[in-house]
Order: structure tokens, then C-alpha cells, then sequence
């Protein structure tokens, strides 16, 4: 319905249009995405599953889940927060609907291609930059520089006096992406070889995560929560800080991905210690935000957005424990390659990242549809079945990884590791199918929102009438 | 107005995500103990109490700090919500 508009003029596209387009597409994707992961766990857990076919080898199908997950859910799910957000925190319109729609059309048709592509064997070979250069090309000017040029053209003519520092967010790691981008598929179009091309593949894989994934769905947290509580934000200078000790921390050459790899090793020590410092922008952004729910505790078992943004938040925690010190040269001899690093994966992805941009993808389509949930019950459901889901995936996948560290610190035969590990990989198996059940659920729940959703009548928000009948 | 934060409605709430918050803030501390005492066989990983990891079940000290940690991270959380609930409730009944 929405592609009507795509040859529309601009002032006769709906506000709202692309922020519709990008949501339902991310929804679309994180459940193809889990759905994928699924069935690779259930590959891991029962080995005789699915076997015969090419294209169902688990390293056929590995890769299409992680990208379909990041670029597809959580990268959409970003656009689409950046499509209300941006507009709503400068008073103004977004500069152009009808790149926006371009921007999420092109961003589904070349993520399609790309992933078919990478199913069909067509890689780099590099993991988390997967995809080949012509489908990274499309990415970077397809879909990051008009995405890039839609939020600042926003930006700079927003009808507000400051900028609130979810854009400073927004804006900067666009800009950032685009770089990491470019700079980090170089190894491809340039045919660098060797420890180059491993150094670039990881300092793109570090900065994907530490100037993407993470600070965006930050600032997505520091818009929902003052909105939804009504709470003004604790502090913005602690927002600040976070957000430049983001920029000097994160941005580090990434070689602590690679410890035991023959990079000079005052690279190492200086990735690593940075590594460490890493625990002051995740310490004031969890600060900021739980202080900032100071007097709307209430709302934590009462409303689904504040449920899945206050979780989001409150796994930001260990997953900023987890990074800072895993990496550090005595904890990663133990847990480096092993299912640790999987759960620890998971844990910025699904748990931390995911539950801001769910509330915010909830919040978001509802305002913009001018229609209330469908049914808060289907939104508990899937609440519960993602952080359980997600609980089971992340407590068995760090044992089963300490199991295997012990069996490699220990020269254990390598087959009494794998037996070991079987039952934590059924766990896995159960954990993800369930992250996937709640989530098909949640995409018939928007589906019926969008349907038959209660219309929300002007100056009211749709979660304030979660429990009017 | 009543106190909505209870042990009751926040049982699991924090049961699952305050509990998870806390094993991995254990996992790292285990870990890190371990690492940092731990360079010698199954059996003299230089700490008390257990092994490092016994090879016959591969449990050890990481699993056990991630339980502790677990546990105190869902009560510390408890108790503080239900301190929150108190105020909120207060609050509202003087309307402040």
C-alpha cells in the first residue's frame, strides 16, 4: 500500500509514512531473523537435522542469520525510530517522506538480494561483513547516505534551540556507519590479504556494534523513557558524557578482537585498556535512565514499553561488565572463540539493543497509526517468551563457552567437550525457538493493530489507554 | 494511593531480568577470579572450596558465582523497588 507513494510528491505523502514502512519491515525481519536462528541452533543441537542440501549447511545459513538480524531488524528498527524521533524531538516535519520510503525500499530490496546472494555462497568471506562489495555499495549509498541526509536535513531544520542528544546520537552514528562502511569493506575492493584484511574485518565488526548497535539504541532510550513516564531526563550533561566518552572509548583500533592474533602489541594493550574504559559511558547511561524512571517505578510491571526499555537497560549492565573485561588479555585466553563470546553476542543484540528498539518500534507505530495496541495480552506474551527465550540462550550458551574454555585451557579431548556441551546446546535451541515464537506473535499483533487498533483520539497517547476499555 | 511495586508483582520481573543482570555481572567476576588464580591443572587452580572445573561434569567455581551473583542482584533489586512502590505511594496520597 505504501509503494503507491513512492512516485507521489512529497507534500502528498502522509507524515508518518516511512516510519510505517521501516517498522513493519524491521518487525518482518526480526522474525525471518530469529526464524533462521532457530533453525541453525536446531542444527547444532541435533546434528542429523536438515542434512543433504547445500544450502541448508550450517555454513551456508550462519551468516544470513546475524546479517538479517542486524541489518535487517535492528538497523531498520533504528530508521524507523529516526523517522518519528528526529521530526518529534525538533518540532518540525521529517525533511522528505518520500526519501524515507525510498530509503526503507531500496534498504528491503537490497538486504534481499544480498542475503539471498550470501545464502547462495556469494561472500567476502569475512564475518559481519559478509556481503559482497556491490551489495555494500548499495548499503552505503542506498540506503546510509540518503538515511544519513533525511535525519540531519531534520536536524538542521528543527524549530527548537538545542539539540536533545538523542539526535546527537542519531546523526553521529549515521556519519560513523557510513564510515565504518566504507572503510571497512576496503579490504575487499582492494584486495588486501593476510592480517590487513583480519584487522579490518574486526575493526568493522567492533565499530558495527560500538558505533551502531549500541549508542543508537541508547538514544532511542533516552527518547522513550522521558516520553512514556513524562519524567523530564536526569541529567543532560551525564547524557553528554556519555555520549563523547562514546566517542573517544569505543572508536578504539578494535584489536582486542584479536589478542592472540601477530598485531604489535602496544596495538593490543591500548585496544584493551580502552576496552576497560568503555564502563564510563555505560555507567552513565544506566545511571541516567534509571534515575530518570525516579517516581514511575509503577510503570516497570504495568506498561509494555517501559517493561521492554527498563530490561533493555538493565542488561546493559552486565553487558558492559561482560565487554569491558572479557577482553582484557587474562579473561580472553579463557573465553576467547567459545560459546561465550556467542552469549556475550546476544546479549548487545537480542537482549540490551532489542528491547530498547522493541518499545520503541511499539511506541512508535502506535502514535504514528493513531491506534491503540490490539491486545495487551499478546504484548505480555511476547515479553515474557523474548526475555525468557532469551534468559535460556544466554545462561546455557555461557556455560556451555566456560565448558569449552576449560576443555581448551585443559587439553580436554576435543569429543568429551562436545558431549558436554549437547544438552546447553538443546537449551539453546529451546531459548532461540522461543525469542521466534514471541516475536511471530508480536508481528500479528501489530498486523491487528494496524487493522482493527482502537483509534486514539487527538492530544492522548496510545499507552496511557493501555487499560481504558 | 496503594503500593503497586510488591513482592508479588515484582517476583518475576526481577526474577528472570535482575537475575540475569546479576549472573553475568558474576560470570566476569568468575571468570576474572579464576583466570587471575587459576594456571595450573583441574586441581590447583589456586582458590578454596572447589575446583576450577571438574572434568567430570565440567561444573565449577564460574556457575556458582553466577548463582550468588544472581540471587543478590534480584534481592538488592527487590528490596529497592519495593522501597520505590512505598515513596510512589506516598507521593501520590499527598499529591505531591
Amino acid at each position: 500500500m505504501l509503494l503507491k507513494y513512492l512516485f507521489a510528491k512529497n507534500e502528498d505523502i502522509p507524515a508518518g509514512s516511512s516510519t510505517i514502512f521501516f517498522g513493519y519491515s524491521a518487525i518482518f525481519w526480526f522474525v525471518v531473523g530469529t526464524g533462521l536462528g532457530s533453525f541453525n541452533a536446531a542444527k547444532l543441537a541435533f546434528p542429523d537435522f536438515a542434512t543433504g542440501v547445500e544450502l541448508f549447511a550450517f555454513g551456508h545459513m550462519r551468516q544470513v542469520h546475524v546479517l538479517a538480524v542486524i541489518l535487517g531488524w535492528i538497523s531498520m528498527a533504528f530508521a524507523m525510530t529516526m523517522m518519528y524521533m528526529t521530526p518529534a524531538l525538533g518540532n518540525t516535519k521529517l525533511w522528505s517522506e518520500k526519501l524515507g520510503l525510498w530509503t526503507a525500499f531500496n534498504w528491503n530490496a537490497g538486504l534481499s538480494l544480498g542475503l539471498i546472494l550470501l545464502w547462495c555462497g556469494f561472500t567476502s568471506g569475512r564475518e559481519y561483513s559478509d556481503l559482497i562489495w556491490p551489495i555494500d555499495l548499495v548499503v552505503i549509498f542506498g540506503v546510509l547516505v540518503p538515511l544519513g541526509m533525511n535525519v540531519w536535513m531534520t536536524i538542521a531544520q528543527r524549530r527548537t534551540q538545542g539539540i536533545y542528544i538523542t539526535n546527537w546520537f542519531f546523526g553521529a552514528c549515521i556519519f560513523f556507519l557510513i564510515i565504518v562502511f566504507l572503510v571497512g569493506q576496503s579490504a575487499e575492493l582492494f584486495n588486501l590479504t593476510g592480517l590487513t584484511e583480519g584487522y579490518l574485518t574486526f575493526w568493522f565488526a567492533h565499530n558495527v556494534l560500538g558505533l551502531w548497535i549500541t549508542p543508537v539504541a541508547a538514544g532511542i532510550a533516552y527518547y522513550t523513557i522521558p516520553k512514556l513516564t513524562g519524567n523530564p531526563l536526569y541529567s543532560h550533561r551525564i547524557g553528554h558524557l556519555h555520549f563523547w566518552s562514546i566517542i573517544a572509548f569505543y572508536s578504539t583500533p578494535a584489536s582486542h578482537h584479536l589478542l592472540s592474533a601477530p598485531l604489535p602489541e602496544w596495538l593490543k594493550s591500548f585496544a584493551s585498556v580502552e576496552g576497560v574504559l568503555i564502563l564510563i559511558p555505560a555507567v552513565a547511561f544506566v545511571a541516567n535512565i534509571l534515575l530518570t524512571m525516579k517516581g514511575r517505578w509503577s510503570m516497570f510491571v504495568e506498561n509494555v514499553e517501559i517493561k521492554f526499555s527498563v530490561t533493555g537497560v538493565l542488561l546493559a549492565i552486565p553487558l558492559n561488565m561482560q565487554g569491558g573485561f572479557q577482553q582484557t588479555r587474562a579473561i580472553n585466553w579463557y573465553v576467547h572463540g567459545t560459546g561465550w563470546i556467542v552469549a556475550h553476542a546476544h546479549l548487545a543484540l537480542l537482549g540490551m539493543s532489542s528491547f530498547l528498539e522493541i518499545a520503541a518500534v511499539y511506541f512508535g507505530l502506535q502514535q504514528v497509526l493513531r491506534r491503540k495496541l490490539y491486545s495487551l495480552v499478546l504484548a505480555n506474551f511476547h515479553f515474557w517468551f523474548v526475555i525468557i527465550g532469551f534468559c535460556i540462550y544466554w545462561i546455557s550458551m555461557t556455560i556451555a563457552g566456560l565448558i569449552q574454555g576449560a576443555g581448551k585451557i585443559y587439553e580436554v579431548p576435543y569429543i568429551d567437550v562436545v558431549i558436554a556441551e549437547h544438552p546447553y546446546m538443546i537449551a539453546r535451541w529451546i531459548g532461540g525457538t522461543m525469542v521466534f515464537t514471541g516475536n511471530m506473535v508480536w508481528l500479528y499483533n501489530m498486523y491487528m493493530t494496524a487493522r482493527e487498533g482502537t483509534i486514539v483520539p487527538k492530544g492522548r497517547y496510545a499507552h496511557e489507554m493501555a487499560y481504558e476499555r | 494511593m496503594e503500593n503497586k511495586l510488591t513482592f508479588g508483582r515484582l517476583f518475576f520481573f526481577l526474577l528472570v531480568p535482575a537475575f540475569t543482570t546479576g549472573m553475568g555481572n558474576g560470570s566476569v567476576f568468575g571468570a576474572a577470579v579464576m583466570c587471575a588464580l587459576g594456571r595450573g591443572g583441574y586441581g590447583n587452580w589456586g582458590g578454596w572450596g572447589m575446583e576450577a572445573y571438574d572434568p567430570a561434569t565440567f561444573s565449577g567455581f564460574v556457575n556458582w558465582m553466577m548463582i550468588v551473583f544472581g540471587i543478590a542482584f534480584s534481592v538488592i533489586s527487590m528490596l529497592a523497588m519495593k522501597k520505590h512502590g512505598e515513596i510512589e505511594a506516598q507521593r501520590d496520597n499527598t499529591a505531591w
